[in-house]
């Protein structure tokens, strides 16, 4: 009985133990980071907490991003919550600088941080987008972006990249953020950034371009695809890469279309469909950005790491010979 | 209709609550030598040896193992039940004495690591407000509670489904992003990486040792004894090397980033969940620690000595006073050699089980 009495009142210490109560905590929706003339910028959206709903944007700056972090949690009217981050957003400026690998393990290493935060580049003002940034559809901004980056990648014209999967890929892939825009005033995301072998974005995709490599990838396989000659309807799709091994001297693509209107006949929609992907391909090998994983196939005939660094795999991948070939089968015509 | 209950002689009720304390003190010495290992191998293995960590764990487990057999053949070999039994067989009282003391300052280090990994884990990892100090008087006080008799065995043997149904589930939620490249290189860093994982991790299996303290029920089911341990690390470091690529595995990080690595990527209930897991084993552990602890060490005197658990708390409790750094440093050095030991036993005990012949 007396150990039962100590338990019990031993648990009345165990509040002062926990972590601050849901209310009391600033739950950021978007997190915006910039570098500019060496002062790094961090800004955070937030809920206001206030009657009818509404959202407000605390910024921090700092020499380092670890000290523009401090500065926005000492600018949050509570206490900043990173945990159900919903979108980062960096500025073009900054994905291409030599400083963007090293500000996304910074960022990764926070405990707080929601890793399944999606990745997005904008050559917008971050402060403005951030100010934009409001619930198009239902009440919560959360809601809204998480809606809108499932339609967007269910159609193909963005890629999924997450901090953490974009942390998972090492070096055995490249990912391709989002691209991130302002029309109207709303928030756009459409397109992507290739992130090269050293960690740096380089020239965007288009919506196109970003559709054939959700192709390519396998993340497409039913919707619109939009091709220069017309849109084509796909009810399914097979994607299949392979690095020739072990030269590492060439790499091919299949795919296997399926589609239920064409404005070309099948043979003509595989000849646009292989060279659209081919210079979606060559402008991805330029960009050494390795998107396809053929790093994983690679990445498994190498014996150690000291092996796989002498294989320098993105020296060989930028030299790569592309083959591309396309099956379709569709509307007769 | 109606069910009788059995009716069962003195005999057989008490045999049958032998059996059962029995089992739930395998579950308590299994729930610690998993703990440990996966501990060990988080924290020491992977970061050195990365993707090749599974397979290396395997090959560290194998000088325990070793041990382990050893002195399950010999124990089959003199007839005897436990492993104090066959010590006080080849070596006298005196072999038995030293063993429970052997035993008693090994699991006591095993407890203290426990301790120390829970407690670093509420201040590094969750952000638990509260000192170092304060913490440890909060687990410590906890600790006392739990400490009633076998209340920390059957609570490990009652919660066996649960940690199992727990882990499982979080291993379900982990195959969808798993990448068969994740195994490679197969070598990770290197045979020098290898190999210095092996100088420090060569002792890992020695909780395994904890096992043939206890009379077993069949007498050729010791190595059966071991397999769950065994299976349970090395599929936690499969599914991590399947899951993160050796870049991120050997990325440097303190030892609380190191113990939520596995959730590290999944989602927020799913991180949480893996707290959760983290912190009731590393609880039960370093419980189970003080209360084995306490067991051995009082063996030889043959009768029960009340105030040594509290004795071995405050002994677990007390180091927490030292900056963390350095007091997992000085674990990390000692647990090294904890085999040795053990090693040295057996190999005493060799000759002697070699020349026993059983009196007609």
């Amino acid at each position: 009985m007396k150990r039962i009495a100590t338990l019990l009142l031993m648990t009345l210490l165990l509040g002062g133990c926990t972590a601050l109560p849901a209310e009391e905590r600033s739950f950021a929706v978007a997190l915006g980071v910039t570098h500019t003339e060496g002062l790094w910028t961090a800004s955070a959206r937030i809920p206001t907490y206030q009657t009818g709903g509404g959202y407000t944007t605390v910024s921090g700056e700092g020499a380092s991003l670890e000290s523009a972090l401090g500065a926005l949690d000492a600018a949050s009217p509570m206490e900043l919550d990173l945990g159900q981050l919903r979108l980062l957003v960096f500025s073009a400026e900054l994905a291409r600088s030599e400083r963007f690998p090293g500000a996304l393990m910074t960022l990764a290493a926070r405990q707080d941080l929601r890793m399944g935060a999606a990745l997005a580049v904008t050559q917008e003002d971050v402060q403005a987008l951030m100010d934009a940034l409001t619930p198009t559809t239902g009440s919560r901004l959360s809601k809204s972006i998480d809606v809108l980056l499932e339609t967007r990648i269910g159609q193909g014209t963005l890629l999924h990249a997450s901090l953490s999967e974009v942390m998972r890929m090492g070096e055995r892939q490249s990912p391709v953020l989002m691209n991130a825009g302002l029309e109207s005033g709303a928030l756009t995301l459409s397109g992507g950034w290739p992130v090269s072998a050293d960690g740096r974005a380089t020239e965007p995709l288009s919506p196109e371009e970003t559709q054939l490599l959700a192709l390519m990838l396998g993340c497409l396989q039913r919707g619109t695809l939009s091709l220069p000659e017309g849109v084509v309807r796909l009810t399914g799709a097979q994607a299949e890469s392979e690095l020739s091994l072990p030269t590492l001297q060439g790499a091919s693509v299949r795919l296997t279309l399926q589609c239920v209107s064409s404005p070309l006949t099948d043979e003509a929609l595989s000849q646009a469909v292989a060279t659209a992907c081919l210079g979606v391909l060559n402008r991805l090998s330029g960009a050494g950005c390795d998107a396809l994983g053929l790093g994983r196939q690679a990445m498994m005939h190498a014996g150690d790491m000291a092996q796989w660094r002498q294989v320098d795999w993105p020296a060989r991948y930028r030299e790569l010979q592309w083959s591309v070939s396309v099956g379709v089968t569709g509307p007769a015509r | 209709m109606t069910r009788n209950a059995p009716v069962r002689t003195p005999e057989e009720s008490a045999a049958l609550r032998r059996r059962g304390e029995r089992r739930a003190r395998a579950a308590l010495i299994r729930l610690l030598a998993s703990t440990s290992i996966l501990r060990t191998a988080l924290t020491r293995i992977v970061p050195e040896a990365g993707c090749s960590a599974w397979w290396l764990t395997l090959l560290c487990l194998l000088p325990g193992l070793a041990v382990y057999a050893v002195l399950s053949l010999l124990m089959r070999r003199t007839g005897t039940d436990t492993l104090t039994g066959l010590l006080r067989r080849c070596l006298g009282r005196g072999g038995a004495v030293l063993l429970s003391v052997l035993l008693g300052v090994a699991v006591l280090l095993d407890g203290l690591s426990a301790l120390t990994a829970l407690i670093t884990l509420f201040t590094e990892g969750i952000g638990t407000r509260g000192t170092q100090w304060t913490l440890a008087l909060l687990t410590g006080g906890v600790l006392c509670c739990c400490l009633h008799r076998e209340g920390l065995a059957r609570g490990a043997y009652l919660l066996r489904p649960v940690l199992l149904g727990a882990a499982a589930l979080l291993a379900a939620c982990a195959l969808p992003g798993l990448h068969a490249d994740g195994l490679f290189p197969m070598l990770g860093e290197g045979l020098p990486a290898v190999k210095s994982a092996l100088c420090t991790s060569w002792s890992l299996a020695w909780p395994l040792l904890l096992l043939l303290t206890l009379p077993s029920e069949k007498s050729r089911a010791r190595l059966q004894d071991a397999c769950p341990v065994v299976t349970v690390a090395t599929a936690v470091l499969l599914l991590l090397a399947l899951t993160l690529p050796h870049e991120r595995l050997t990325e440097p990080a303190s030892l609380a980033a190191r113990l939520l690595l596995p959730a590290r990527h999944a989602s927020n209930a799913l991180q949480m969940l893996w707290q959760c897991l983290l912190m009731l084993t590393l609880f039960l552990s370093a419980g189970g620690a003080a209360r084995l602890t306490a067991d051995f060490l009082a063996s030889p005197l043959r009768r029960e000595v009340r105030w040594l658990p509290w004795a071995v708390l405050v002994a677990l409790t007390l180091p927490q006073l030292l900056p963390s750094a350095a007091l997992i440093r000085w674990l990390d050095g000692a647990e090294a050699w904890l085999l040795l030991p053990f090693a040295a036993l057996a190999a005493l005990c060799v000759p002697n089980a070699v020349r026993w012949r059983k009196r007609p």
